[in-house]
């Protein structure tokens, strides 16, 4: 990926696409399912997999990884790609895919045909149970590798003719070091509370991290945190952080002027008690007090998807922070 | 005073000669001086105004008294036909000389009269109502002079107010309807004006009379007239007495007395409800002299209608139609309109409705039509712009002056007393006609009218389409309460001090921003060192696994440990598999492809023998080092023999299959006996429907593999249908059609698509013919076998008939069906289900343990056997998944570490021993690790919190958390052994009372909180339904866990228990989804009787009719995830009040060998 990037079409790539990893080396987090699918990557006879997970984890990355080093230059006549956007009802899984299970295609021993089902879980049940049979039917020629969300939406039948592989989120370590790795090759000027402020932005998608970074690469040149939030607009951590330490301190006038101004600059108040939570999962109090802290936030958490999210009910979240401090 | 005459004179010159439109509008203008102008533009005719009337009129219908008024109305009819009896004579003296004028049109306009009354009032167009209020009003001015003074003091008591209120606005409304134009013309300045307008009022009194007469009405007039004569006697009496009433109340009133009786009169025959009783007799007696005095008018509008010059009139006003559509659109945009503008288009528009009204007009009686429905409609009006206070001055003053006039026209109405009944008698409007009735009257009336006309017409219909379109229901601009709320913006003015909100912001803004970060980030859980070292990942190293070389010598040592499991024929199973498929792999490298043999008991003996001489090792070939199979394919039995588990339910399918196969081997080869046998068959103890079979269970329970097996091992072909294929019924009875009625299939027949199972005959007989003779013959005969798979699994709208496909063949096939389902509670397999089941259940744990362990032995990576148990009880005892899991793991690489840590320990601490091992070799973990738990993220807890795994497992936790112990009060020893059991609070309970005061300090408090975080978060997670988007509060349920765990207990070392799952209860409400009723309590009284009820008779229906998901369509329609709407749950929630008849447990596999 990035020996290429004097070529000029690629310039004008979104980095994600741009820097999506091609070898199993490049694909950050989820080492241990990763290094293993490499395994079958060189030495054929894949399972039918299901890797689920949240968004921007590798999914994708990794089964198209799995596809390209198995069956390299036959990529194309032995892979059947389709996600969401393609039609994948019923008809299309009786036909289409039937079809190409049943296919000729000359492929080395130990290798078979793939059928990439990205985002299967918005596929009809009807369409999967259709599936079902056919699964197992040319397992001998045609491996299927699925990507989703959630595995609920799987129905019983086919998770059981897969092995199901669970992607987790990347931990913030991981998307830093792929940040670093790709701020070093766009020879961006950048500081470490600016990909710190990615890095809290992104929340482990990998997706959204290099998004941002792009952005603000674009937008303002420099990385730092002041840009970086310039850009993806959200409630300071720093100013949410500075107004839980108030709370905790029991000072809820101090902890009010942060809020007020918070509200002044328009930030929906979901968004300022999701940053809430999150400063406060890393915030460095008693954990007692965090405890009752992040059980507050809940509680306000809930009303405020039920609809009451006036800047009321953030100034009680502060007073019922101020009084579990006063109680510690 | 002078304005008032200036209209009345007017009247009548439009009653005579056509007057030219402007003047109207001259009168208006003449309005627009007065004070009273705004009036004007508070009633514009739009159909919005008639909407609010109407309802208005709805309120003060409510308000009056009915009863009271259905009472006096019978005395008030007597008296007034008594009366009218007098006048009619009068009225004829006078009238006689002018009757002969009018005589050619008579007829037909005294037709239309009494029509056009009635027609105006349902006309949609406004008629001239606000005029004559305008007009009535002005008039009072004129006469009192002195409004402001009147306003400023009241002659009336505050108690009369009301009810003179109510019983003007009836009164009014009443002259409405008669369609009053101004109330002014009872002015006795002029005399000469009242009797013209008796003119034709005296010719529509002969009309009727003459009618009347036509009708036979003599003897009713003698009746009449006698019965006048006795009211007329009544009514002197009531006037006395009501003159004695007024000289009592008030020195004024006494002016009116002679007026009282026909006032009276007047108002009752409109059926208005009075609240005499009510009010006070002072102010009634003024009230009727101003109705009264507005009559005469109404009979000049009904004689202008009847007169010769209407139609010109009429034609006038399409005329000044033409200009209307301006003003409309001057309507809306001007908002505040200019009087005289408004005037004219009145008129125009009253116009217009007379000009319409002769379309309907010749299907009507005169005098049938009620004239109050028009009458409520103007009331409102009425109330809002007179005070009454104001009238009732005016009209004391004038009180005496109108009563000459009102004898001489109130005759004419009332010329023909016996058809006035039904207008008393009847109280409701009648009802409009049919729309479209009326449209063909005017089609039919139209066809006379100029092209000219009808386009000005059209045009005028566009513009108030138009006006209609434009105009705005909710008007943009709101400008009622907007300064209210500007000016209220003011500081609160509060007890105690608040700080401003800008003090706030302002302190707030001087936040140090970018402020250097001391040494660690707390936003992220970066490490400085993270920026610097750029990878630090460590990546594994797998490769493929070396070969074992002493399989054997395992097996011998774990003999001992799995009893009653028969290792050594599983072990040697696997073996020959293992072996053979590498010798396939090996012989395809030297393209070798075997043809047509066959798998058969003998073969296999022979190909036993032959293998045991061989070498044990049979190395895979280098090019595919991992084989090209599935676990799933490569280790599935082949032979009845070879299955090794779930053996009852197969040994019941073989049973039903050797019947069909007669003796069961494959050396019958004859036609006949195949015949003869399917006689007998036919002709022995079993049903019709004996040749299906249902085999139910849940998936991957070895279903189909089971009939696979027997298909090979008795030598069946298998025609499949499943699924993936287009099975309507249509479709499906033309495949098999063939093969249900011949009796024999050729082997080459075609199925469904390459089953696999054939390639993997194909591969095998490959692999056989390389080391061993073929002994069958390749011509042998094969007998079929249907197989109809996912038999449950019904897509409407595709497979249309499938269902009835499925019971034809059974009725008709002479080969074995075979169905395969995976819901016991299918509702249209029930028929089916009711005679030749086979419930399938997943293998037994122990038993599966120790056959994946051979089989991972075989693969030469040894595996743990509770990592094997787990991961097969987490997979929900899915052997299939189990299977693929455990090729995902075996086949890159097994664990690569060095194996003898023990990393976490698998909660199912187990009985079982670790498993032996030869040395030199190592045994295989973190398999169930492997697939369980997260890899990039410290979590105790999976993700997706499950509450109900979380309920397992707290007792483990309580148990084992430190703080607990440290805060148990009393002896300790008796307390920790009471901690062990299930409910460890009571002992705390007793005891936590005396130290309650340190909150800290005691364990119940430590545990109260801890519950209490633990039940917020369960609140919290129940929040979100769907996962598939990503939901903060499930984040945070889930921390507020782990937190709780972490710091309130204290809990760090114990482990969690992944899958002992419980038995997963179904409810109907987990699948209805949050979205549709959002309260619990709700769901379950509302939902969940109904779809309960629902689904027995669902269920009790499907067991007589074929089709049978009628009702669960409707429910799709409840449930938020539409496009996964099964009965599956349903029936999964009904299944729970039956007991499924498989009570056999899975048998424990065959005895050693």
């Amino acid at each position: 990926m990035p020996e290429e990037i004097a070529d000029d079409k690629r310039s004008h790539l979104p980095w994600i696409e741009k820097y999506r990893p091609a070898k199993f080396k490049e694909i950050v987090g989820n080492e241990d399912t990763v290094a293993r699918l490499s395994v079958f990557a060189t030495q054929g006879n894949a399972p039918n997999i299901i890797i689920a997970g949240p968004p921007g984890v590798g999914k994708t990355t990794t089964i198209q990884c799995l596809a390209r080093i198995l069956l390299g230059d036959s990529y194309k006549e032995a892979v059947l790609e389709l996600n969401a956007s393609n039609e994948r009802g019923i008809d299309v899984v009786r036909n289409k895919i039937k079809m190409f299970a049943q296919q000729k295609v000359t492929l080395p021993r130990g290798r078979h045909k793939i059928v990439i089902l990205d985002e299967a879980d918005s596929m009809t049940e009807g369409a999967q149970q259709a599936l079902r049979r056919t699964m197992e039917i040319y397992s001998s020629t045609t491996r299927f590798a699925l990507a989703c969300n959630t595995s609920e939406k799987i129905i019983e039948p086919i998770q059981s003719r897969c092995a199901m592989l669970r992607f987790t989120k990347l931990s913030d370590a991981q998307v830093l070091a792929k940040l670093i790795e790709v701020a070093k090759w766009e020879k961006l000027n950048y500081t470490e509370d600016g990909l710190e402020a990615i890095v809290f932005t992104a929340q482990g998608d990998m997706r959204q991290g290099l998004n941002n970074l792009q952005s603000t690469a674009q937008g303002f040149g420099d990385i730092n945190a002041e840009n970086v939030f310039k850009v993806c607009d959200e409630p300071h951590p720093k100013l949410l952080e500075e107004m839980i330490h108030h709370c905790a301190a029991n000072d809820i006038h101090k902890a009010y002027k942060i809020l007020a101004k918070l509200w002044k600059l328009g930030y929906s108040p979901e968004d300022i008690i999701g940053n809430i939570f999150r400063v406060c999962k890393r915030i460095n109090i008693d954990e007692h007090l965090k405890l009752d802290f992040i059980r507050e936030i809940g509680i306000t958490h809930m009303k405020i998807v039920d609809g009451i999210n006036s800047l009321l009910q953030l100034t009680a979240l502060l007073a019922k922070l101020c009084i579990a401090a006063e109680k510690h | 005073m002078t304005d008032v005459n200036c209209l009345t004179s007017e009247h009548i010159a439009t009653a005579t000669t056509a007057s030219p439109p402007g003047t109207p509008a001259k009168n208006a203008g003449k309005d627009l001086d007065e004070p009273t102008s705004p009036f004007v533009l508070r009633a514009p005719p739009s159909a919005k105004s008639k909407l609010i009337l109407q309802n208005m009129e709805e309120v003060l219908h409510s308000v009056k008294q009915k009863h009271r008024e259905k009472h006096k109305r019978k005395r008030e009819e007597k008296r007034r036909a008594a009366l009218l009896e007098d006048q009619k004579k009068s009225s004829q003296e006078a009238g006689r000389p002018e009757k002969e004028k009018p005589q050619p049109l008579r007829e037909k306009s005294s037709q239309e009269n009494g029509l056009k009354n009635g027609r105006r009032r349902s006309s949609p167009l406004k008629s001239s109502t606000p005029v004559a209020d305008n007009q009535s009003i002005m008039k009072h001015f004129a006469k009192a002079g002195k409004p402001e003074n009147l306003a400023a003091s009241p002659v009336n008591t505050a108690k009369a107010k009301p009810a003179t209120n109510v019983f003007e606005f009836m009164m009014n409304a009443r002259n409405r309807s008669i369609g009053v134009n101004e109330g002014g013309a009872e002015s006795p300045a002029d005399p000469e004006v009242a009797s013209e307008a008796a003119t034709p009022t005296t010719k529509r009194k002969l009309l009727l009379q003459e009618w009347n007469e036509r009708k036979g009405g003599a003897k009713r007039r003698l009746a009449d007239e006698s019965r006048g004569e006795y009211i007329e006697v009544q009514m002197e009496q009531r006037a006395k007495r009501l003159r004695k009433m007024l000289t009592k109340t008030d020195q004024k009133e006494v002016m009116a007395p002679s007026s009282a009786p026909t006032d009276s009169t007047v108002k009752r025959t409109r059926g208005r409800p009075r609240s005499r009783r009510l009010s006070s007799v002072d102010a009634q007696p003024q009230v009727v002299v101003e109705a009264k005095s507005q009559n005469p008018e109404t009979e000049e509008f009904l004689s202008k209608l009847s007169s010769p010059t209407k139609k010109r009139d009429s034609l006038l006003g399409y005329f000044a139609k033409v200009e209307s559509p301006k003003e409309l659109t001057e309507k809306v945009t001007i908002a505040i309109e200019t009087p005289p503008m408004e005037t004219p288009k009145r008129r125009t528009q009253r116009r217009k409705s007379q000009a319409e009204t002769p379309i309907i007009e010749a299907e009507f009686t005169p005098s049938s039509r009620p004239r109050r429905s028009c009458a409520g409609k103007a009331r409102y009006d009425y109330d809002l712009e007179t005070s009454p206070v104001k009238q009732q001055k005016t009209k004391l003053q004038k009180a005496e002056e109108s009563i000459e006039v009102i004898d001489l026209d109130s005759s004419s109405a009332a010329a023909t007393p016996k058809k006035l009944a039904p207008l008393f008698v009847r109280q409701l409007p009648k009802p409009s006609p049919d729309p479209s009735v009326l449209k063909a009257r005017q089609a039919f009336l139209q066809s006379g009218v100029p092209d000219k006309i009808r386009q000005e017409q059209n045009r005028q219909k566009n513009y108030e389409q138009m006006y209609e379109e434009s105009y705005e229901v909710f008007p943009r601009l709101a400008h009622i309460g907007c300064e209210s709320f500007a000016s209220s913006n003011e500081p609160l003015q509060l007890p105690f001090a608040l700080r401003s909100e800008e003090e706030y912001v302002e302190v707030a803004t001087t936040l140090p921003f970018n402020k250097r970060r001391s040494k660690t980030s707390s936003i992220t859980s970066c490490l400085p060192a993270d920026f610097t070292s750029s990878k630090s990942f460590n990546k594994f190293n797998y490769a493929t696994l070396p070969q074992l070389e002493n399989k054997r010598g395992f097996v011998k040592l774990w003999k001992n440990d799995f009893d009653r499991f028969p290792t050594f024929k599983c072990y040697n199973q696997m073996r020959e598999k293992y072996r053979h498929f590498s010798a396939i792999d090996s012989a395809q490298d030297t393209q070798q492809m075997g043809e047509s043999l066959v798998v058969t008991r003998r073969t296999r003996r022979s190909m036993e023998q032959n293998m045991a001489q061989t070498d044990e090792e049979a190395k895979p070939p280098p090019s595919a080092p991992n084989g090209e199979l599935l676990f799933t394919e490569k280790y599935k039995p082949l032979l009845f023999e070879q299955v090794l588990v779930n053996l009852t339910p197969v040994q019941e399918l073989k049973e039903f299959l050797s019947a069909w196969s007669g003796n069961g081997g494959s050396n019958r080869n004859s036609q006949g006996m195949d015949d003869t046998f399917d006689m007998s068959n036919d002709s022995a103890s079993m049903g019709a429907n004996s040749n299906t079979m249902v085999l139910v269970g849940p998936s991957s329970s070895g279903k189909t593999n089971a009939v696979f097996t027997l298909a090979n091992d008795m030598n069946f072909n298998v025609l499949e249908i499943n699924a993936g294929m287009k099975r309507t019924g249509k479709k499906l009875i033309q495949e098999l059609q063939e093969a249900t009625q011949s009796h024999q299939i050729r082997k080459d027949s075609k199925t469904g698509g390459g089953s696999s199972q054939q390639l993997l005959q194909k591969l095998q007989k490959s692999g056989l013919k390389a080391k061993a003779a073929a002994v069958e013959p390749p011509s042998e005969v094969r007998k079929s076998l249907i197989l109809i798979e996912d038999a449950d699994i019904l897509f409407d709208n595709l497979d249309a008939g499938f269902t009835d496909a499925i019971y034809t063949l059974a009725a008709s096939s002479k080969r074995p069906v075979i169905v395969v389902a995976t819901d016991p509670n299918c509702a249209h397999l029930q028929r089916l289900m009711q005679q030749n089941v086979v419930h399938f259940q997943p293998p037994n744990a122990l038993n599966i343990s120790r056959f994946l362990a051979v089989l991972s032995l075989m693969e030469n990576c040894p595996i743990e056997l509770d990592e094997l148990i787990s991961l097969y009880l987490y997979n929900q005892q899915n052997l299939r998944k189990t299977l693929m899991e455990l090729q995902f793991y075996i086949q890159s690489g097994g664990d690569p570490s060095g194996a003898k840590t023990g990393g976490i320990k698998s909660p199912t601490k187990s009985s079982h021993s670790r498993l032996a091992t030869v040395d030199g070799s190592r045994i295989h973990q973190r398999f169930f690790e492997f697939f369980t738990s997260p890899q990039n993220i410290q979590h105790r807890i999976p993700f997706p919190l499950d509450f109900n795994l979380l309920r397992l497992n707290l007792t483990e936790l309580m148990s084992s958390s430190p703080l607990l112990k440290e805060q148990a009060p009393g002896a300790g020893s008796r307390n920790t052994a009471k901690r062990k059991s299930r409910s460890p609070k009571k002992a705390w309970l007793s005891s936590a009372t005396g130290q309650k005061n340190d909150g800290y300090s005691s364990s119940l408090a430590t545990l109260a909180s801890f519950y209490d975080n633990i039940s917020m978060a369960a609140l919290m997670e129940s929040d979100c339904s769907d996962r598939l988007q990503w939901h903060l509060s499930e984040d945070i349920a889930h921390l507020l866990v782990e937190q709780a765990l972490q710091t309130g207990l204290a809990a760090k070392e114990c482990p969690y228990n992944l899958f002992d799952k419980p038995a997963h209860r179904v409810t109907i409400c987990e699948h209805l989804g949050n979205g549709v009723m959002r309260s619990a309590s709700a769901k379950s009284l509302d939902f969940e009787p109904t779809l309960r009820s629902i689904c027995r008779s669902e269920k009790e229906r499907a067991g007589q009719e074929r089709k049978s998901s009628r009702f669960y369509h409707y429910l799709r329609n409840h449930t938020v995830n539409v496009t996964s709407f099964t009965m599956e749950y349903f029936d999964a929630a009904c299944s729970s009040f039956q007991t499924i008849p498989n009570s056999e447990p899975p048998t424990e596999a065959e005895p050693k060998d």
